[in-house]
């Protein structure tokens, strides 16, 4: 329970970086650590059955789950990719407007021609 | 035996060759030179686009005939692999992304962007489009959302300005941020069930307490909330604004016709599996009802062409979502005939909404290039200032008229027939008024934007344009560098004209044809609406009439919106973009209102 309640608040905290936090790094923080609460969640969740690797071979019980860690590999490579282009939206962004407030930089941006 | 298992595998084609399309691409950029290159982006581009039809059509027979071919890739043990399922509504929503996504490609390749970095994200995009219908699997339709959405990031990005990038920032972050709500809802269901695949969570909810039940339902609006989002449905299309008005037109085209419609579709799948689905259904008929109606009072303040175009998708689908959510609870059992209609009305307006919009954004992408002017005040005389950009027939003109009609749901044009069949099956719903008060302030809107292709300049708007817009609309004289409207370009408009002329003719065919396609959704259930049955009628008095009065009504908006004081009473709200706050605040009385039904 502890360690679920650990999560919802490191979820919080992101979910605060992404909406409240004007400056487009932080809020790819925020989005960054909110895709860990989440990866943490499924990782713990696979866990709570078993305690072994799942690696099938004689010998090997009381495994964990391992769907959840499966598809945990693949949320995390989702997330990189979302880190990234972020990342390089932003560096576009501040070459464009020269800030890295969102506000701001919607300011500045004109109609886009 | 063998011989239908290879039938079955053609199901993976629509998904496959825009793949295999995109990796050409990557090769020629790896190897060739760029003439090389550009002629290997146009083989991807038909093959991509055009190829899927292929297997498409050798398996309409099947799915006619009610069959749905399934299989689960790479030879992986059902309920291990991934399940994928060609049914009538993946048959109807790929045939709808790849017919738009066509034009949408045809014109990109006239007016640019057209690199082959474009065009490979331009072929994921389809191919996470038609996956995203195929699949019955939670965490996969997870995965072609995510591919889908940054898909877009990067296509809106494409226009390569400032706005875009910020547009495009912006989409990420509230989209993203809200997935990870998708994935949670995941979590809980894998915790429920211990099953990922629709069939086996169907199966273990229409058995389990009635605690488990309300922790699906609670699941459910968890995965609801994305999907609604990427659909734009009011209150969670904050963010749709920047990215449409600030995309390239092509990309503001396929947003507004695919990419609206695909997660909506693929939500109605999702709600089957609940048994809480109807009465979720139910409030995102009523969002969207009311969704189209605030979104078309907010088109009208518009001054910017092509926000005003993003807010009318808003408000077309509002019409969809009203159709689509009220469907699912009488396709739950309590009425499966009008379920049934329902949806067909439903997606024959997604497919005529795909076609007009895209037609409108368009032409006016055409107009707004050669004018170098965003501002539906300050463009004046638009028919003749593409005559001199190569358009001499008046292409662009007639097509924007045959777009703006379609969407004011006038008579014979595409609009009319699907809005109509919403109407008619919505008749007795509660929301039916909602949805008639915006078809009135649609037809203001497009009198109202309409203007920018006949009007011509006055003394008043000439010196306005003088001291307010000086720099661009000197372009306009085109004296020196004016863009020349290239053959993809006039052909892509005229393509979806004519197909919204064909659409309104021959919409009785395609809701008979509606029916049969989606009948085998109905599980088990002999066919409830037999082909003997006629579509509604359209054309009788009563509707002609009520069609005809929404005109003088519509002027009168749109005199009092276009007037000085209008003008002066709306800028404040014509100019607000929503920020960060405002839409995860529409997130937060979404969650609220879904977690009330339940």
């Amino acid at each position: 329970m502890t360690a679920r309640i650990l999560m919802a608040g490191i979820f919080l905290v992101g979910m605060w970086g992404v909406v409240a936090d004007k400056n487009m790094m932080r809020k790819v923080f925020g989005l960054t650590i909110i895709t860990s609460a989440v990866v943490l969640l499924f990782v713990v969740e696979g866990g709570s059955v078993g305690t072994a690797a799942p690696i099938m071979e004689a010998g090997v019980y009381n495994i964990v789950d391992p769907v959840p860690q499966a598809l945990m590999l693949t949320a995390i490579v989702i997330g990189v990719c979302v880190t990234a282009l972020a990342l390089a939206l932003v560096c576009r962004i501040y070459a464009a407007t020269g800030t890295l407030d969102i506000e701001e930089a919607a300011k500045r941006m004109g109609d886009g021609h | 035996m063998d011989i239908k298992m290879d039938i079955s595998i053609l199901a993976l084609l629509p998904t496959l060759l825009p793949l295999f399309a995109g990796a050409l691409i990557l090769i020629a950029k790896a190897f060739l030179n760029e003439k090389a290159q550009d002629r290997t982006t146009e083989l991807a581009g038909i093959i991509g686009l055009l190829l899927p039809w292929i297997p498409m059509m050798l398996l309409l027979p099947r799915i006619l005939a009610g069959e749905s071919p399934t299989l689960v890739i790479g030879g992986w043990s059902y309920g291990t692999g991934i399940f994928f399922k060609f049914d009538g509504l993946a048959w109807a929503l790929n045939a709808l992304t790849l017919l738009l996504c066509a034009g949408a490609w045809v014109y990109s390749r006239s007016s640019g962007p057209r690199g082959p970095v474009f065009t490979i994200m331009f072929l994921i995009q389809v191919a996470s489009c038609c996956a995203a219908m195929s699949t019955l699997d939670v965490f996969n339709l997870f995965v072609c959302m995510e591919v889908m959405g940054m898909t877009s990031y990067v296509l809106i990005a494409q226009a390569k300005t400032p706005g875009s990038y910020v547009a495009s920032f912006t989409y990420l972050m509230s989209s993203a941020a809200t997935m990870l709500l998708f994935l949670i809802g995941v979590y809980g269901l894998y915790r429920l069930t211990g099953a990922l695949d629709y069939n086996a969570i169907q199966q273990f909810l229409s058995q389990c307490s009635v605690e488990e039940s309300r922790f699906a339902s609670l699941c459910a609006i968890c995965m609801i909330i994305p999907i609604v989002l990427r659909a734009a449905i009011m209150p969670l299309s904050g963010w749709l604004l920047l990215a449409h008005s600030q995309a390239p037109h092509s990309i503001s085209a396929v947003l507004s016709g695919v990419l609206l419609k695909v997660p909506l579709f693929a939500l109605v799948r999702l709600l089957l599996i609940f048994p809480s689905g109807g009465t979720l259904g139910l409030a995102i008929s009523f969002a969207g009802a009311l969704g189209a109606l605030l979104a078309v009072l907010l088109a009208l303040v518009q001054s910017d062409a092509k926000r005003l175009l993003a807010y009318h998708s808003i408000s077309q689908t509002g019409y969809v979502a009203a159709a689509l959510g009220a469907a699912i609870a009488p396709l739950q059992g309590s009425n499966p005939g009008l379920g049934l209609v329902l949806l067909v009305a439903a997606y024959l307006h997604a497919l005529g909404h795909g076609i007009f919009k895209g037609l409108l954004f368009l032409s006016v992408g055409n107009l707004m290039d050669v004018a170098k002017q965003r501002n539906v005040y300050l463009i004046q005389g638009g028919v003749s200032v593409l005559k001199r950009s190569g358009d001499s027939l008046g292409l662009t003109g007639f097509s924007f008229a045959v777009g703006a009609l379609s969407i004011a749901a006038m008579p014979p044009f595409i609009g009319f027939a699907t809005k109509g069949y919403i109407s008619k099956f919505l008749a007795e719903n509660h929301l039916y008024g909602l949805l008639a008060a915006a078809s009135v302030l649609t037809v203001a809107s497009f009198i109202k934007l309409s203007r920018i292709f006949v009007s011509f300049p006055s003394s008043s708007s000439a010196q306005k344009t003088e001291s307010n817009q000086e720099a661009p609309m000197r372009k306009t004289s085109l004296d020196d560098d004016h863009p020349h409207l290239g053959s993809g370009r006039l052909s892509s408009v005229v393509g979806l004209a004519l197909l919204c002329i064909a659409g309104g003719l021959l919409a009785p065919q395609l809701f008979r044809f509606g029916i049969l396609l989606f009948d085998s959704l109905l599980q088990g259930s002999p066919s409830l609406y037999p082909l003997s049955v006629r579509p509604p009628e359209l054309f009788v008095l009563n509707d002609l009439t009520q069609t005809a009065l929404t005109i003088p009504a519509g002027l009168i908006i749109s005199l009092l919106i276009s007037s000085k004081t209008g003008q002066r009473l709306t800028h404040g709200i014509s100019g607000h973009i929503a920020s960060f706050e405002t839409i995860f605040l529409g997130m937060g009385v979404a969650l609220i209102a879904l977690a009330i039904q339940i």
